[in-house]
């Protein structure tokens, strides 16, 4: 769907280099990286609101490196949502309809506010909605133009908590009814949420690419895994008070993990930070409700410790003093449990 | 007491110089007859250069307002080089004396110019004409508007228009529909300050066109001629309707429906 092919930028005190990459129809990719590592300049080059030193962009086939922003047809959503303040929310939704008939016009911009949950607010203007109803505005908006794919800049960053949920699942549904995206994040959890697909980015080069599994497990950089920083992340199915673990194996046996509360059934990943595992030598008898065993495989030294990995079909990371290190004697091929209590397993969705 | 001093100075220095603004406005008008004022504002020729000089402000405003906006808009978006020379090109009309700003403008419309050429084939004439005084007035009062605008569009936030761009609006599209609109507050400041400092204009109306006569004009004729007692009600009268004027454009300008960005 979208092909970027050695894209070159120089500024006077920044450049993204070398940029390669590919977005399939039905991927929801996520580029990660740090503030000023690049990302929103890429989408910017990509909207052609700036224009390369060198390189190509190629969006369904055709190649837009030289197209003005306006025959692009990438919807990009700004950090902080851009909504025309001078226009009612139906007027803002209206605005890339110019040109169509009144009541096709109309009818559009109901069935889109609709979809958005923001019909009820169709007459307000701008400056009475939230954080979250403005960025679904401004969905809605850039869904009246027809994009080819959306570019999204940090699009939650401006949204509340609760209102973050239901957004995430706006974008998740809207990239399986065939709408690929390309969301820009340094926010690792919403990486996690949402991507089939991660770019990690550093100083203006995308240093990694691969699924969240493979980000996460494989980093290819120091950068990469102190950027992602946790490597229990697990794709489940939440069913009642346990999730359950998703496995390439077909003869392994699935692992239950025992949830803190009910989060409603469904897919879901689950993240457990490593600080959270302990680690037994022998059988615990603890009041951790997960208490799996399993074989040390790798341990590796920390700045403050060590990071030990328990395998037994998953990986589960934990991160221990070196005087836990020490005293417990622990070492790879070792028989260890890994420890955790219900309420360490957060569920993202 | 230290407090007290400072907070007295300043309070006298504020008042001296309201005082000055204010004292001979309210001079004239105490001094001026109410049958004097009365039996100036009867005169056709009085009536008629108040008339003459709105229409001529207003005139000039309108056009030449609406032919710098994209300017302004330049100005206020683009970095190119050169930009800080044509700031400066544009202040110019406010730091050179105005009567040395008629006479250069005199240099590119009389009648030997091409502009002037051009206008009499077309049947009219810049010199001593209405058209003459809308350029003067326009010369002198194109800084106010061009740096109220040039202001006005450096306040909308610029990822507005490019999400318009994004959107697949036009450039032109994206300038009349979200710029313009975005900066209207100070535009239509702006126009209100050109209009006004229009409306005062002596020194380039003057050498421009001498007659037909704005007010400014008529009130010096009648002074250099017939002296301060006659001069005065027709400066009474003008004062009066210039801030009557000024008063109601600055309310339009302040409308909430404008204010709102």
């Amino acid at each position: 769907m979208l092909e970027i092919s050695d894209l070159n930028k120089k500024f006077r005190r920044f450049s993204l280099n070398g940029i390669n990459l590919t977005i399939g129809r039905d991927d929801y990719y996520v580029l990660l990286g740090e503030s000023g590592a690049g990302k929103s300049v890429l989408l910017e080059l990509i909207a052609g609101i700036i224009r390369p030193d060198s390189g190509r962009i190629f969006l369904g086939g055709k190649d837009i490196t030289h197209i003005p922003v306006e025959k692009r047809q990438t919807g990009l959503m700004f950090q902080s949502p851009a909504i025309f303040p001078h226009m009612t929310v139906s007027d803002n939704i209206a605005y890339p309809l110019h040109g169509l008939p009144g009541h096709e016009k109309e009818a559009k911009v109901q069935e889109l506010a609709a979809q958005m949950g923001i019909k009820h607010l169709s007459e307000e203007r701008p400056a009475k909605l939230s954080g979250g109803e403005l960025q679904r505005l401004a969905l809605a908006r850039t869904l009246a133009s027809e994009p080819l794919m959306l570019l999204l800049d940090e699009p939650l960053s401006s949204v509340d908590t609760p209102m973050k949920a239901s957004l995430r699942g706006l974008l998740r549904n809207l990239n399986q009814q065939g709408m690929p995206v390309l969301h820009v994040t340094h926010d690792f959890e919403e990486a996690i949420a949402l991507a089939t697909h991660i770019a990690v980015m550093e100083n203006g080069k995308i240093i990694q690419t691969g699924t969240p599994e493979e980000i996460i497990h494989q980093p290819k950089s120091g950068f990469a895994a102190g950027f992602t920083g946790e490597k229990n992340f697990f794709r489940a199915r939440v069913n009642g008070m346990y999730a359950i673990l998703e496995t390439s194996e077909h003869l392994l046996e699935p692992l239950r993990i025992r949830l803190e509360e009910s989060h409603g059934d469904g897919p879901a990943s689950i993240l457990i930070r490593s600080g959270h595992i302990l680690i037994a030598t022998t059988a615990p008898d603890l009041s951790t409700t997960n208490n799996f065993p399993g074989i040390i495989s790798s341990i590796s030294p920390l700045r403050d410790g060590y990071e030990v990995c328990i395998e037994n079909g998953y990986r589960f990371y934990a991160r221990i003093t070196a005087e836990s290190f020490e005293r417990m004697h622990l070492a790879p091929g070792k028989k260890a449990w890994a420890c955790f209590k219900a309420s360490a397993a957060e569920i993202i969705r | 007491m230290h407090r007290n001093t400072f907070r007295l100075v300043m309070t006298l220095s504020g008042s001296l110089v309201l005082l000055f603004i204010i004292a001979p406005l309210a001079g004239i008008l105490l001094k001026s007859e109410a049958s004097e004022i009365m039996s100036a504002f009867r005169e056709p020729e009085v009536t008629g250069s108040i008339w003459l000089t709105i229409a001529t402000s207003m005139a000039a405003t309108f056009l030449f307002a609406f032919l710098s906006l994209p300017l302004a808009w330049m100005l206020a978006r683009k970095r190119f080089p050169g930009r800080k020379l044509v700031l400066g090109i544009i202040d110019l009309p406010v730091v050179i004396p105005h009567t040395a700003a008629g006479i250069a403008l005199l240099g590119v419309i009389s009648r030997d110019t091409l502009a002037g050429k051009a206008a009499a084939n077309l049947g009219f004439d810049f010199i001593g004409s209405a058209a003459g005084i809308v350029l003067a007035m326009a010369f002198v009062s194109l800084p106010f508007f061009i740096n109220a605008a040039r202001e006005g569009f450096s306040n909308v936030p610029e990822r507005l228009e490019k999400a318009a761009l994004n959107l697949g609006a036009s450039p032109l599209r994206v300038f009349l529909s979200i710029s313009v609109p975005l900066a209207m507050r100070q535009i239509v400041s702006g126009s209100v300050m050109m209009f006004a400092r229009g409306m005062s204009e002596f020194g380039a109306v003057v050498v421009i066109a001498y007659h037909p006569m704005t007010a400014p004009v008529l009130i010096f004729e009648r002074f250099s001629s017939f002296g301060l007692q006659y001069a005065r009600p027709v400066s009474v009268i003008f004062i009066v309707i210039s801030v009557v004027l000024f008063l109601i454009m600055r309310l339009i300008a302040r409308d909430p429906e404008n204010a709102r960005n």
